[in-house]
């Protein structure tokens, strides 16, 4: 039987040099087998292969963020693309330590060549999508809130590690095709919510634009 | 019928010279690389625009002046300190207690740094060599 023999972090096959110091001795933990079985596409780190499983809102909070700063340009932007991927990775090896991940040999090349598996696993950020206004990253805090009322019984915490961007538009469409009971009523009863403070100053200064009262409101 | 080799060979890392001394460079780290990538990136553009100046006449280079100029331009535009912070970050990888300070004593010439950030560069993996295996002697 073929045995696959993995890279140790100092680069070699195993064999420690005698002046090896401290900081290339350190063993890479194992990547979690199951996550790999399960079939999750894997990026490579270190020499290893590690399985990246679709993204839940704790690690995309991090992530879909540092991808955006980053745009395209990898080398001015290093620092968002290690939290990009040290975050990504902690989906399935929740117990990695940033302090362990810092000290790991990785080649910039490796660093690129995972990004497309990690852009596909956040599940919030769809190539081709072009947009004139600037992307923001989406509010985790307010579709989980939309969830959790939707969703009766669940709470914050059990979505913001199960909360994948499939599984948000798959909610989506069902409440699309059959809305859920509470947006019936409201819809039956005519509620409309009440302007935040923030739209109620910006309808204000959409009238008077030049930020005088004397004279005409603007009206559109 | 031979099987390809299937487990990478032990491919010691390059080494660079600096003071006199030679130095191992490793794969470097994302806490090596934090510092090392960026100013890499904005390093080589400063490196060539003080290699033009220096050599924008040809006259100078019959004198020997070219390398002296070269090396004032390195400084003047920063480069030089460039330089010295990734070549620092880099060894730092293999000597975590060598600081700054005791770097910047350290004999070097500019030609060893410049030496040494293509090494680094490549341990960073900012180029990326093609390594093809070959099957070790028994």
């Amino acid at each position: 039987m073929r045995k696959s023999r993995r890279r140790r972090p100092h680069g070699g096959t195993g064999r420690r040099r005698a002046d090896a110091t401290t900081p290339l001795c350190l063993a890479l933990p194992k990547p979690n087998r199951k996550a790999i079985d399960d079939g999750h596409p894997c990026i490579t780190i270190a020499g290893q292969e590690w399985p990246i499983p679709p993204l839940a809102p704790r690690q995309n909070r991090h992530v879909v963020a540092a991808l955006m700063r980053m745009g395209g340009d990898f080398f001015a932007h290093y620092g968002d693309l290690v939290d990009a991927v040290f975050f990504a990775l902690t989906r399935a090896h929740p117990d990695l330590a940033r302090s362990e991940f810092e000290e790991w040999p990785i080649p910039v090349y490796e660093l690129t060549a995972a990004l497309p598996v990690i852009t596909k696993q956040t599940g919030w950020l769809k190539p081709g999508k072009n947009s004139t206004t600037e992307p923001k990253p989406p509010d985790f805090d307010a579709i989980i809130a939309e969830v959790c009322n939707f969703r009766l019984g669940t709470t914050e915490e059990y979505w913001e590690d199960n909360l994948t961007g499939a599984r948000f538009e798959a909610m989506a469409e069902e409440w699309r095709q059959r809305p859920p009971l509470v947006t019936l009523i409201s819809a039956f009863l005519g509620y409309k919510p009440p302007p935040t403070e923030e739209e109620a100053i910006s309808e204000l200064f959409r009238l008077f634009p030049s930020g005088k009262i004397s004279g005409s409101p603007t009206m559109h | 019928m031979l099987k390809a080799v299937e487990t990478q060979p032990f491919i010691a890392p390059p080494k660079v010279t600096l003071a006199g001394a030679e130095y191992e460079i490793p794969v470097l780290a994302p806490k090596q690389n934090r510092i090392v990538v960026p100013l890499i990136d904005s390093v080589f553009p400063k490196i060539e625009n003080a290699r033009r100046k220096s050599f924008a006449d040809p006259a100078d280079e019959k004198k020997g002046v070219v390398a002296y100029r070269w090396m004032v331009e390195l400084v003047l535009n920063g480069a030089y300190d460039d330089l010295c912070a990734v070549t620092h970050a880099a060894l730092t990888r293999t000597l975590p207690d060598l600081t700054r300070a005791e770097f910047d004593d350290w004999a070097v010439d500019t030609f060893e740094l410049l030496a040494a950030v293509a090494v680094i560069a490549r341990q960073a993996g900012l180029i990326r060599d093609v390594v093809t295996a070959t099957k070790p002697s028994a």
